[in-house]
């Protein structure tokens, strides 16, 4: 991978040379003393693109949090892993930093096998090996195949979802949710809402269409969780992955009511016109407290399933309702 | 201190050369915050002085841990939160400020001395 590490310390700048160096792979590394010099060293025209970035989030002038933020704004470096830096035990660092676009975190002083491991994470992100990542990386890789844009991305994988507060993409909230210390996890819940019928509203929509309904929904739910701490990720299939921090228990029947009210106040509408009327259902929460021999992402797993079998089920109830009601 | 260095250099062939260069470092930076505590009384805090000096210990605790001197990175890191505190909320005192950059300071000098 070529990566550009940014740190105002000179000593951790050569640390992250010498162990890229030691790795498997071979990167091809360049560094930069701050926010500004690394802006301007890719600004410069014969300057080679980068395929991950490694941030340091304290720095004088501009942080690392604004340099991704800046960096998530050209198209060119909307999706690359980008690694923030950090000594901060606070926790409010690391949410900003995912909330600008950030892929993972490694924290100073290094655990070396720990970073080593994060790269590797990275560069499976960018070569599309990684289980986890597949999913994700399938959209720009049917992008990059055909060069078409109007290519329906697969119903059961992750649209990207810009600029909506606290929406993050499923690959950096897999790593935002395993990253978190015991400590941190107190007081988070995770749930789930599903999309209700999203494989017809799939079928109906172009691609564009259905990039708006997933946004659309996503900043519904967006706006209904605050003024909670919370982060947002689409995982596919229609569902919305969310936690929420600070000991807050989420009213989900009360939740889904807002959102789906809030979505039908921005009357949707198909690309030909016809009015696009959808619903949310909520699946249960689970607190993320600290679970022996458990992983982190089992509990959002399970919210996961648990939203999209009661879109399931919801729908079914439905259908036998209209069922008997003729058969009545 | 030599028990936590071993372990970190053998992960990494080139960390004796950085370790160097981090010492060489120390010495300028212990020397540079002296200068920014020198005319600092406890009834008369400089923010400025404060505000770079714990710019100084940020990096110096990101980076010792690492090079595996972290009693050194630990002190450092006490005198960063007590300045970030400090500037906060005006606590603690800047004489318990000074009592955790002494102690920082002689854990540093510790290091120091050897080669100087």
């Amino acid at each position: 991978m070529r990566i550009l590490a940014v740190d105002d310390d000179p000593i951790i700048l050569e640390l992250l040379s010498e162990l890229l160096a030691t790795m498997d792979t071979e990167h091809d590394v360049m560094t930069a003393d701050s926010a500004i010099d690394a802006l301007e060293l890719l600004a410069r025209p014969e300057t080679e693109p980068f395929d991950c970035f490694l941030l340091d989030i304290q720095m004088p002038g501009m942080d690392g949090i604004e340099l991704c933020r800046k960096l998530r704004e050209t198209t060119q470096y909307a999706r690359v892993p980008v690694l923030m830096i950090t000594a901060m035990s606070d926790k409010n660092y690391i949410d900003n930093a995912f909330t600008a676009g950030a892929t993972d975190y490694v924290t100073k002083p290094f655990d070396i096998t720990e970073l080593r491991f994060r790269i590797k994470n990275a560069e499976s992100r960018v070569s599309g090996d990684s289980a986890l990542t597949k999913k994700i990386f399938a959209v720009q890789r049917s992008e990059a195949k055909t060069g078409d844009p109007n290519e329906k991305v697969s119903l059961n994988e992750p649209v990207p979802i810009m600029d909506v507060d606290g929406v993050i993409d499923y690959f950096a909230f897999e790593n935002y949710v395993t990253q978190l210390s015991r400590g941190s996890l107190f007081g988070s819940t995770v749930f789930a809402f599903s999309i209700r019928r999203i494989q017809e509203l799939y079928n109906q929509s172009t691609a564009f269409g259905f990039e708006c309904l997933i946004t659309d929904t996503s900043e519904a739910i967006s706006d209904c969780l605050k003024p909670h701490q919370f982060l947002i990720s689409y995982a596919g299939n229609g569902t919305f992955v969310c936690v929420v921090e600070g000991g807050h228990r989420p009213d989900l029947d009360r939740l889904t009511d807002q959102i789906n009210l809030a979505i039908h106040d921005m009357d949707l509408h198909f690309c030909d016109g016809r009015k696009l009327d959808f619903r949310l259902c909520a699946g249960q929460a689970f607190r993320l407290i600290w679970r022996a021999g458990r992983n982190v992402i089992d509990a959002v797993l399970e919210a996961h399933a648990s939203a999209e079998e009661e879109a399931i089920r919801r729908e079914k109830m439905q259908d036998e309702y209209w069922l008997s009601e003729r058969a009545g | 201190m030599m028990m936590e260095t071993v372990q970190a250099a053998e992960m990494l062939p080139g960390l004796e050369r950085i370790r160097a260069r981090f010492i060489t470092m120390l010495v300028d930076r212990l020397d540079e915050l002296e200068q920014l505590c020198d005319n600092m009384y406890e009834d008369a805090p400089d923010l400025a002085a404060l505000e770079m000096s714990k710019n100084i210990l940020h990096k110096i605790a990101g980076s010792a841990g690492t090079l595996g001197m972290t009693t050194l990175g630990d002190a450092a890191r006490t005198c960063e939160n007590q300045i970030i505190s400090f500037l906060e909320s005006s606590q603690p005192g800047l004489e318990q400020i000074f009592d955790s950059l002494g102690e920082f300071a002689e854990l540093a000098e510790g290091l120091v001395a050897p080669s100087h």
